[in-house]
C-alpha cells in the first residue's frame, strides 16, 4: 500500500489496534485492512484459548486444510486465513505489567481500537476506554459486545444465533408453512462487524474535526434488529400485536417466487416472478405459448399459483441450474442458480469482477478467499499480505515504536519478543 | 461541546438511489447528522424498486425506514440525464446512485460535482456475463451461496427474510463513501459497490471450500453444532453453550449435575451427536420455566441464550428500553452510542 509506483490505498496512514476474536470483530477490522489501514491484530492469548476450546467444533466443521488443526490451529485455520489478511500481528500478554505498558505505548500511536469482548474484560485488564483515553485523547475506541456496554443485559454473553433470536430476526427465518429454521450462516456476526465500522467511520470524522476521541458502544443485538428495521417502522396502523412470521422463499413483493429443483442431486434454481407478464413469459420458455397463457390466467389466484409452482418444479428439474437461469434471464425473468462452494468459485460473474483473492499463506497453502465488494476507479490492490502467524510482527512493531519514541526524545522502556 | 448526536453534521449528501441498498446507505448518513437530499425516481416514487409490487403496508414501512430525515427534492431526473441537478450537485460532498455506468460518467464529468465523492451501487456490476441480470433478495442469496446453507436438509434451500442483504450492500456503500472522505491515500472520487459481491462475503464458504465440506451438499445444519432450541412454557429459547464452563453452567442451572459426569456431553461434538438425548434430559426443566425466566437464569451463569422473540416482542426487552433503542419518528435509531449519545438522525424536510 506504500508502493510509490501505484495509487495509495484510501485508508493509508490509519492505524487500528484489533483486539477482536471469533467472527464479528475480525470481519469488521478486515474491511479496514482491505481498505489499506494498518491493522495490528493484538493477540492476547484469548483467541488462542478460544480456538482451543472450540477445537472439536472446529474439527467437526473441517475448518482446516485436510481437516487437521495441527499444533497451532490459530495459525492454520481457514477462519484465520479468511479474516485476518491485510493485517499484522503482535503478541502481548496484557496481564503482564511490562507488556501492558508496551500496549499502552502502542495505543498512543493508534487512531482506532476495536474489541468485541464482554464489557468486563478490558476494564479487568486496566484497559478501559477511560484509562486509554488518558494516553490518547483522540482515540476512537469501538466496543461491540452482544448486548451493548450498558444496561441490564450488558454482561450477558452472545453468539450469532442468540443475537438473531434476541433481535427478533430469527423468528422470521423459516418456511412458508411456519416451520422455523436455525440460521447457520452467522449473519449477526457479519452485521455486527459492518455496523462497528459504520460507527467507527462516523466517529472518526468528528474526531478528525474536533480532536476529541470517542467511545463507540455498539450492541450487536441492536445491529441485527436494525437490519430488519422495516419491521419496526411505526406506521399509522402499526401494532405490537401484529407479527410477521416466516415467508419462506415467497417474497412479499413478488407474485410468485421460490426455489425449484434443477438437474442433479440437491440442485436448485431460484425464480422470482413479479407480474402476470413474467408468468406468461416463463410458461412460454418452458412449455410454449399455450402453457404461458394458461399460467398467466392461473397466476391471478393463490390456488392457481400453487399449481404453477408444482408444474414449474416438474419442468425445471430437466435443466441445469445455470443453463436455465441464463435462459430465463435472457427472456427477462429473474432467476439465479442456488450456488454451493464449488459453484461460487467458478461463477463467471464473480470471476469477471475479480472477486476472489488467491492467498498463499505459509503452512496453509494457496487457497482462494472472498474479496471485498468494492471497485475504486484508481486503487485496485486487494492483497498486501496473507494472514500473519500469531505474533509474527511483534519485534518489528515494537522496534518501530521504540524508534519513534526515541526520535521524539521520550524515554524508552524496551521491547522485545 | 462536541455534538455526538450529529457527528456528520456539515456533510451534504445527494441520494439519487432507486433501490433499497442505495437508500440504506443514504439513511446511515442521515442518521449520523449529514444533510441528505433525496431525489425520488421517475413518477415521484418513494418506494424502492424492490418493493413496488409489494403490499402497501410493507411499502410504507420500508419507504419510511429508508427515507426518514432526508430532504425530499422534487427535481425531475430522467434515467439518462443529470440535467436539472446542478444546484444540488454543487453542495454535495457525497452522491449515491444506482442508475448505471452512463449516469455515473455524467456525474463524474459534471463541473458542479467535482468536489463530490460518488458511490455507485449495482447488483451484478456494470458489465460481465451477468451484468444485465435481474435481481432481488431471493436471487442474490441464491447466487451468492447463502441460500444453499440454510434450510431443512430434506427440503428446498431457504432464503433469509426481509432486506438484510440489501442493507449489507448499503453499509459497504457507506463505508466506502466515508473512506473516500477520510482517506489520506490518493484521492478517489468514485467507487462501485456490487450486491453480488457484498452478499458473497456473508458466509464462510471460501475457507470451507478448500476442505472436505465442499463435498457436503445438504444445507449447513452441521455448522450449528452449538445451538439448541428448547421449548419453555410460553415459547422457545435458543442456547449456544460453546465453552466448557458454559456447558457446566447449563447443567447446573437445570439441576442436572449428573450430566457433567457423562463424558459424551463434555464436548461440543458430543452434545451435537446426542442432541436428542440432551433435549430429553433437559427438556423437563425448560418446560417448567418461562422463556424469559430461563434466559435470565442461563445468562447469569454465562450461558449464551436468547428468547426467540418476534421483532415487536423484542422491543419489550428491558435492554432495548434501557439503551433507548426504540422506534421513533424516523424508525429504529442506529445501533450504537457515541460517547454515550445515540445519534439523533436527520432533520425532517418533507
Amino acid at each position: 500500500m506504500t508502493d510509490t509506483n501505484g495509487p495509495r490505498a484510501p485508508l493509508t496512514g490509519l492505524r487500528v489496534l484489533d483486539l477482536t476474536i471469533a467472527l464479528a470483530g475480525p470481519y469488521g477490522t478486515r474491511i479496514l485492512g482491505d481498505l489499506g489501514a494498518e491493522v495490528i491484530k493484538v493477540d492476547t492469548r484469548v483467541e488462542r484459548q478460544y480456538l482451543t476450546q472450540l477445537d472439536l467444533a472446529a474439527r467437526l466443521q473441517a475448518m482446516y486444510p485436510n481437516g487437521d488443526p495441527g499444533d497451532e490451529p490459530w495459525n492454520t485455520g481457514g477462519a484465520h486465513g479468511q479474516l485476518n489478511r491485510n493485517k499484522s500481528s503482535i503478541a502481548l500478554d496484557l496481564a503482564s505489567p511490562d507488556e501492558r505498558e508496551r500496549f499502552l505505548r502502542l495505543v498512543e500511536t493508534a487512531d482506532c481500537l476495536v474489541e468485541n469482548f464482554t464489557p468486563k474484560v478490558m476494564p479487568s485488564l486496566g484497559l478501559s476506554y477511560e484509562e486509554l483515553k488518558v494516553r490518547n485523547p483522540a482515540l476512537v475506541y469501538v466496543a461491540m459486545p452482544g448486548f451493548g456496554s450498558s444496561g441490564p443485559r450488558s454482561m450477558f454473553p452472545a453468539f450469532a444465533p442468540t443475537t438473531e433470536a434476541a433481535s427478533g430476526f430469527l423468528s422470521m427465518v423459516g418456511y412458508e408453512d411456519g416451520t422455523l429454521v436455525p440460521n447457520p450462516m452467522s449473519l449477526a456476526d457479519f452485521v455486527g462487524g459492518l455496523n462497528a465500522i459504520v460507527g467507527l467511520m462516523g466517529a472518526l470524522w468528528n474526531t478528525r474535526r474536533t480532536g476529541e476521541g470517542a467511545f463507540v458502544d455498539l450492541s450487536q443485538v441492536e445491529a441485527m434488529a436494525s437490519f430488519a428495521g422495516e419491521e419496526f417502522q411505526i406506521v399509522p396502523d402499526w401494532s405490537r400485536d401484529a407479527e410477521t412470521g416466516p415467508h419462506g422463499n415467497q417474497l412479499p413483493c413478488a407474485l410468485l417466487s421460490g426455489m425449484f429443483p434443477s438437474r442433479g442431486f440437491d440442485e436448485w434454481i431460484a425464480i422470482s416472478l413479479y407480474s402476470e407478464l413474467e408468468v406468461r413469459a416463463i410458461g412460454d420458455v418452458l412449455g410454449g405459448p399455450t402453457l404461458g397463457g394458461e399460467w398467466a390466467a392461473l397466476s391471478r389466484g393463490p390456488a392457481g399459483r400453487d399449481r404453477i409452482r408444482a408444474e414449474l418444479s416438474a419442468r425445471t428439474a430437466a435443466f441445469g441450474k445455470l443453463e436455465l437461469a441464463t435462459t430465463l434471464q435472457m427472456a427477462g425473468i429473474g432467476a439465479a442458480p442456488v450456488q454451493t462452494a464449488p459453484d461460487l468459485l467458478a461463477d463467471p460473474q464473480l470471476n469477471h469482477l475479480g472477486f476472489f483473492i488467491d492467498v498463499d499463506a505459509p503452512g496453509v497453502g494457496p487457497f482462494p478467499y472472498e474479496g471485498p465488494p468494492w471497485h475504486f476507479d484508481h486503487w485496485s490492490e486487494r492483497l498486501t499480505s496473507p494472514a500473519p502467524r500469531v505474533g509474527e510482527d511483534t519485534a518489528r512493531i515494537l522496534q518501530a515504536l521504540d524508534k519513534s519514541i526515541g526520535d521524539n526524545g521520550q524515554s524508552q522502556t524496551g521491547g522485545n519478543n | 461541546m462536541n455534538d455526538w448526536s450529529r457527528p456528520l453534521d456539515g456533510i451534504g449528501v445527494l441520494d439519487l438511489s432507486l433501490s433499497v441498498a442505495g437508500g440504506f446507505c443514504a439513511r446511515l448518513f442521515a442518521q449520523l447528522g449529514a444533510r441528505v437530499s433525496r431525489v425520488p425516481g421517475e413518477g415521484d416514487v418513494d418506494v424502492p424498486v424492490e418493493a413496488r409490487h409489494g403490499p402497501e403496508d410493507l411499502q410504507r414501512r420500508l419507504a419510511g425506514y429508508l427515507h426518514a430525515g432526508k430532504e425530499r427534492l422534487a427535481i425531475p431526473v430522467s434515467p439518462e440525464s443529470i440535467v436539472g441537478l446542478a444546484p444540488v450537485l454543487s453542495r454535495s460532498q457525497v452522491i449515491i446512485h444506482d442508475r448505471g455506468q452512463a449516469f455515473a460518467s455524467q456525474l463524474l464529468a459534471s463541473s458542479e460535482s467535482q468536489e463530490a465523492r460518488i458511490v455507485s451501487v449495482a447488483d451484478y456490476g456494470w458489465d460481465g456475463p451477468f451484468g444485465e441480470w435481474k435481481s432481488d433478495g431471493l436471487l442474490l442469496q441464491a447466487h451468492s451461496g447463502i441460500a444453499a446453507l440454510i434450510g431443512s436438509p430434506n427440503r428446498e434451500p431457504l432464503a433469509l427474510p426481509g432486506f438484510a442483504v440489501h442493507y449489507v450492500t448499503g453499509s459497504f456503500a457507506f463505508i466506502t463513501a466515508m473512506t473516500m472522505l477520510l482517506g489520506a491515500g490518493d484521492r478517489e472520487r468514485h467507487v462501485l459497490v456490487t450486491s453480488i459481491e457484498a452478499a458473497s462475503t456473508l458466509h464462510q464458504y471460501t475457507y470451507l471450500a478448500f476442505t472436505r465440506l465442499a463435498e457436503v451438499r445438504k444445507r449447513a445444519q452441521f455448522m450449528l453444532p452449538t445451538a439448541l432450541y428448547m421449548a419453555c412454557s410460553d415459547g422457545e429459547i435458543l442456547l449456544a453453550p460453546v465453552k466448557p464452563n458454559q456447558w457446566s453452567g447449563l447443567a447446573l442451572v437445570c439441576d442436572r449435575p449428573d450430566l457433567l459426569e457423562q463424558p459424551v456431553f463434555n464436548t461440543v461434538l458430543g452434545r451435537r451427536l446426542y442432541a436428542s438425548v440432551l433435549d430429553r434430559e433437559l427438556g423437563p426443566w425448560f418446560a417448567n420455566e418461562t422463556a424469559a425466566g430461563a434466559f435470565e437464569k442461563l445468562c447469569e451463569v454465562g450461558v449464551p441464550a436468547a428468547v426467540v422473540n418476534t421483532p415487536r416482542q423484542a422491543l419489550d426487552d428491558p435492554q432495548f428500553a434501557h439503551r433507548g433503542f426504540q422506534p421513533g419518528a424516523e424508525g429504529l435509531p442506529l445501533p450504537f452510542l457515541l460517547n454515550g449519545t445515540r445519534p439523533a438522525g436527520g432533520r425532517s424536510h418533507d
